[in-house]
């Protein structure tokens, strides 16, 4: 900057702004050190905050305990694609959506590695399904035309990881040789109504082919809200869950 | 006006009285504290001590005393969080950030900017907690104009910490695609680099010596995508980015050129509150105004 700053009277205008203000001394960042402290067991609680997160914990302890409904036996995701967990995920999925938004769900599908616990029998905890569901997966409706559908078929039929409801599978040597929605077999003249979560119809487990797939419904029902709210439906209704693998996926 | 003509503008001001000043300057202290945290993902209890990779790190108990140890020998210390506070644990669902945001507060934090999975109860679930933070939120790139949370946000905010002005602006990330639109609803989300430079514009036009940027943008990205490095790169003036939201551990904080040469610090602390970031400016007062007078003898 060219000034000219023989004129006393424009140095002692900016003296002056300086004396001013004298919190706004010009200060230039000099030297600095950094370093990152982890936060492990060699650092003690502070006790005040002990103190102030127990009954928060006590209290969440407590939800977590609560029983919410009874399972007739352990569901888990043993089985080749399908398994009587994943039917059963798929199946409650199917059952909300439609409450919820009272419209027709043709299929609903689970990726059986989002399922990161059994489900075990006897009482099922709300800890349980926050074990068995610990992400923030949304359910997506999207607009499946037939060849959506056989992409879906040909994909389980491949990576063999999903819980489908509402679609029959079956495949020979790895080679899909039927598929049928709700027992008919595929109509070109119509769309289907896919219920999913956000993961996969974001691409997620190598779903790819669903990223450009029309949605019809984003929602901010969460996958575990879901389980939550099916399972307390079924207690409510003098229902035990139960589900098993009945022969929805075959490969022979 | 760019800083380095107002430094010098001002510097040479204060040649004209150099004694007072440095009689001045000798009464404060010209060291600056900065503790930070990022994506602490309502991990309130450390992590269980189960073998796995983070198994009994974090823990905001623990946070909390190590705050506690450094106030006690830094009496200039800034704290801030990046965002991504809320999310992660089952004490986010029962509470939906209560604990959180109380906890942060008996640390006294002094601001924090949004992740978007502070969003995760809509604007909603954000107004029902706000009230239990006694620290601002910094938000400079989100406008809240058309929503419930219109003025309830800071665009920037300056600190006098021991007569260090330190101003602070807070740069979000884009919220379309990565929360659902009913989360957020009304909130636009405004060009990171341009909002970034009439920042720092800003917070320089009102003589702050230190630019701290709160960014939820992430580390950084192979694609086009707005991050830290990137904005480092392209707008000048910033001193220091506290980044978040793609859980990076950087071993130590990374140095951008930016446009006109300068070096903007980029640093992220990892996730989980498993760590917390430390950065110790000094401020040397008395040199400068030595070189000031170097310079306005030189003008003579």
């Amino acid at each position: 900057m060219k000034r000219n700053f023989g004129f006393p009277i424009l140095a002692f205008l900016s003296a002056l702004l300086w004396i001013s203000a004298p919190g706004c001394a010009p200060l230039q960042l000099g030297t600095h050190q950094s370093t990152y402290l982890e936060i492990n067991e060699r650092l003690p609680d502070d006790q005040a905050t002990r103190a102030f997160i127990v009954p928060y914990k006590e209290a969440l302890e407590k939800e977590m305990n609560t029983v919410i409904g009874e399972s007739k036996k352990e569901l888990n995701t043993k089985g080749t694609s399908e398994s009587n967990l994943g039917n059963l995920v798929a199946d409650l999925q199917q059952k909300f959506v439609e409450r919820k938004l009272s419209t027709k769900v043709d299929i609903s599908v689970i990726n059986n590695g989002g399922l990161r616990n059994v489900i075990p029998s006897g009482p099922i905890t709300v800890g349980n399904i926050y074990e068995l569901s610990p992400f923030e997966n949304f359910i997506y409706l999207l607009e499946m035309h037939v060849e959506d559908i056989i992409r879906l078929a040909n994909y389980t039929i491949e990576k063999k990881n999903l819980g489908i409801a509402g679609m029959y599978l079956e495949a020979e040597n790895n080679e899909l040789v039927q598929v049928r929605i709700n027992g008919k077999p595929l109509d070109q003249n119509r769309t289907y109504v896919l219920a999913i979560n956000d993961y996969l119809a974001n691409g997620g487990d190598y779903m790819d082919f669903l990223i450009e797939v029309k949605r019809l419904e984003k929602t901010n029902f969460l996958l575990r809200e879901m389980l939550l709210e099916e399972i307390a439906q079924l207690t409510e209704k003098g229902q035990k869950v139960d589900a098993s693998i009945e022969g929805r996926q075959i490969y022979r | 006006m760019n800083r380095r003509t107002f430094i010098q503008k001002s510097l040479i001001g204060a040649g004209a009285i150099t004694l007072p000043l440095s009689g001045y300057a000798a009464k404060r202290s010209s060291k600056l504290c900065v503790l930070h945290t990022n994506d602490m993902h309502s991990r309130i209890e450390p992590f269980p001590d189960d073998g796995s990779a983070f198994a009994n790190l974090g823990g905001m108990a623990r946070r909390a005393a190590l705050i506690q140890e450094i106030r006690r020998q830094e009496p200039n210390l800034l704290l801030l969080d990046a965002g991504d506070i809320f999310q992660g644990t089952p004490y986010f669902n029962l509470y939906g950030g209560e604990l959180e945001f109380k906890l942060m507060s008996q640390m006294r934090y002094d601001a924090a900017t949004l992740g978007n999975h502070d969003f995760d109860n809509g604007l909603d679930g954000l107004e029902e907690q706000l009230p239990h933070a006694s620290f601002p939120f910094i938000c400079s790139n989100y406008d809240f104009s058309e929503t419930n949370l219109k003025d309830r946000f800071l665009p920037y905010k300056v600190f006098d910490k021991g007569g260090i002005k330190v101003g602070v602006f807070g740069i979000g990330i884009e919220l379309e695609g990565l929360v659902p639109a009913v989360s957020y609803g009304a909130t636009r989300y405004l060009d990171p680099v341009e909002v970034a430079d009439e920042m720092v514009k800003t917070l320089l036009s009102i003589n702050c010596q230190m630019v701290i940027c709160l960014s939820h943008l992430g580390y950084s990205y192979k694609s086009q995508k707005i991050d830290d490095q990137k904005l480092a790169a392209k707008v000048d003036g910033i001193d220091l980015i506290i980044g978040g939201h793609t859980h990076t551990f950087l071993e130590a904080p990374t140095r951008v050129t930016t446009p006109s040469g300068g070096i903007t610090l980029v640093n992220q602390a990892g996730r989980s509150g498993v760590r917390m970031g430390r950065l110790d400016f000094e401020f040397d007062r008395n040199k400068k105004i030595k070189k000031a007078n170097a310079e306005s003898l030189a003008i003579k």
